[in-house]
This record gives structure tokens, sequence and C-alpha cells, in this order.
């Protein structure tokens, strides 16, 4: 085939007549946009409603229940408690940032926007939910003594090896997590990069 | 009927085919892929309607939404980097009606093939080009300064030169 580049355009406008439509029912498409914007919204808040309730449930343990006595248990609450509290304010924060991503600007700022929602992903999922964790942990087992003063064995054995085999599914969690968006990092700053070039 | 909807119509009559054209060129030609990113193109604009204001015309508004979810669709499936169809499939991209001659039809698919070959956004880039868009519109939509684009336009045309000329030379 002997093609000359100029002939393109004239190619490319002749078979625009013949591009299939999308094929798009404009009524099936509203209603897919507003279901879509609903369902974002409940997956972002679903993380950050899972975390208040922990916050809650803890809080209320904490007053209403189980009444500690000892100052490491009061210090252990309050750990726990700020971590969590810390936790859902970047999830927030996150969460802002990703509806800031605007499919209707440029490409170059598009992009830009989405690499600052994954770098502020990376300082969420390395440093900030390490220390997070850790301090959680930490809050919980400072709480641990008198817990074990008030409950069973059996019991006590329960809430600490469930507490360490759903640690360790966070942990495992969170570096899949990890993993992933530092590929979808690499890509952007490659894309980022690619725009700009000349 | 609501303005909103009014106008969505009005956007989605206009440049539909716009649109579509432009996603299957972005994945070589494969139809559902093409009709799935122009769909998601069009949730898009639907839930960006309020926030148009007019600053540019609907078309080259919609070829950001277009652009943006094309390149978003990379990072949704990784497949994208190495976008590759049959020649069977490439032809099926096509309306068979008989008033496409076969050399056309060739011609065509030979087009979205060597387009597909093309890095995603010199593709983007070209696409608009043999849309008719102005530099300055391109410049618009990609966030780039017009220089800029005439100097990619230029490497892009020999890039697609060579590839056509390498592919389909017979």
């Amino acid at each position: 085939m002997n093609m000359q580049i100029d002939n393109l355009k004239e190619l490319w406008n002749k078979a625009k007549a013949e591009v299939p439509s999308a094929d798009v029912d404009v009524p099936a498409i509203v209603s897919k946009a507003k279901s879509k914007r609903r369902s974002s919204i409940v997956a972002h808040s679903l993380n950050i409603t899972i975390l208040a309730a922990t916050l809650v449930v803890i809080t209320l343990y904490y007053f209403l229940v189980m009444r500690y006595r000892f100052l490491l248990s009061h210090v252990g609450f309050g750990i726990m408690f700020v971590s969590l509290a810390l936790r859902i304010a970047l999830e927030v924060i996150s969460m802002i940032r990703a509806y800031s991503i605007d499919m209707t600007d440029t490409a170059l700022r598009n992009t830009e926007q989405a690499v600052l929602f994954f770098k502020q992903r990376k300082r969420i999922h390395g440093l900030y939910t390490i220390a997070i964790v850790a301090s959680y942990m930490i809050g919980f087992a400072l709480m641990g003594p008198e817990i074990y003063n008030n409950l069973p064995l059996y019991l006590f054995a329960g809430i600490y090896l469930f507490f360490v085999v759903g640690a360790y599914i966070l942990i495992v969690k969170i570096r899949s997590g990890i993993r992933k968006e530092m590929n979808d990092l690499e890509d952007l700053l490659a894309l980022r990069d690619e725009i700009r070039k000349e | 009927m609501s303005a909103k909807l009014s106008l969505f119509n009005q956007i989605y009559a206009a440049h539909n085919q716009m649109v579509m054209q432009l996603c299957l060129g972005f994945v070589n030609g494969d139809r559902s892929k093409a009709k799935d990113i122009s769909q998601e193109v069009f949730v898009s604009t639907w839930n960006s309607l309020d926030r148009f204001k007019g600053e540019s015309s609907h078309k080259t508004w919609l070829y950001r939404i277009t652009v943006n979810t094309c390149l978003k669709s990379l990072r949704d499936s990784k497949q994208s980097k190495n976008i590759s169809i049959d020649v069977e499939q490439r032809a099926d991209l096509l309306h068979h009606d008989d008033s496409t001659s076969h050399v056309q039809e060739s011609a065509l698919s030979a087009l979205y093939a060597s387009i597909g070959q093309l890095p995603e956004v010199d593709r983007l880039i070209i696409m608009m080009v043999l849309d008719d868009a102005e530099y300055s519109q391109i410049a618009d939509v990609m966030g780039i300064s017009e220089v800029n684009v005439r100097v990619k336009v230029h490497r892009i045309k020999q890039t697609l030169k060579k590839i056509m000329q390498n592919e389909y030379a017979d």
C-alpha cells in the first residue's frame, strides 16, 4: 500500500462518516453517570466509615464498658484514639485530592493532579501508615495487662490472636496496595514527561 | 427536558462520532474497547457538565475529556501498552457497506493499525490533527505550548510515515 501522509487527513474524514456510533443510549448514560458518582462516593466513604466505626466502638468500650484503672491503659487508649483519628484525617484528605482530579482539565494538568494524588498515597501508605499501625499496636499492647485482669484467659488470648492475624492481613493488604500505586505513579510520571517532551 | 439534558443531547449528537473515532484509533481499532472508553467519556461529560464555563468550545472541552479518559484507560488496563489486534479484527472496525471500496477499507485499516503503533500521547495528538483541530486547540487540550505541538506533530508525522512505509509498502 502506497500512502502519502498528506492523504491521511482525507482518509480520516471519510472514515468518520463510516465510524460506528458509540451507540450510546442517552438516558442510560445519564443513569450510569449518576450511579457511578454515587458508587464512587460510597467506595471512598466505606474505608472512612469502617475506621470511624472502629473509633466509636473503642471509645464506647473505653468509657462505658471497661472503666480502666491503670494509667498504662489510659495511655494505650489515647495512642489508639489519636492513631485512628489521624488515619481518618488522611483518608479524608486523600478523598478530597482524588475528587480534585478534573477530567475536563488539560492532559498535562490532569496527569499532574493524578501524580500529586499518587505521591500523597505513597506518603500515606508509606511512613505515615507504618507509624500509625505501629502506634495503634503499641496502644493496644499497653492496654493488655488490664484487659488480662478483666477477661478470662481464652477471651484474652482470642482477642490478641485476632489482633495479630488482623494486623498481618492489614500489612499484606497495604503492601499490595503500595505496589499497585507505585506502578501507577511510575506510569503517570512517564506519561507527564511524554506530554512535556518536545 | 432539563437544560442540562438538552445540552448533553446536543453535545452527544454533534460529537459522538468524533469521540468514537478517537477512541478507535487509540485502541488500535478494537471496537469493544473503543465503545467502553466512549461511554466513559460521555459519563464524565454528564458529570462535568455543570462545570462547563464556555471558556472553550464544546469540541475542545470534549477533546479534553476524551484524551484524559483514553490516558486513564491505560492505568485501568495495563494491556494498553501493547495493544495489538490481528488483521481480521482491524478490518472489523469498519462498516462493511457496499459503498466502501476494498482499497479504502484496507487503507483505513492500515491507518488505524499504524496510529496504534505510536506512543499513546502521539496517537492522540495525530488523531486531533487528522480531525482538523487547530494547533492552538491541541495545545489547549494537551496543556503544552503551540510551538511544542508543532514540533511534536512534525516528529509524529515522520514516525507515522516510516511506520506506514515499512509495514504497508508494496
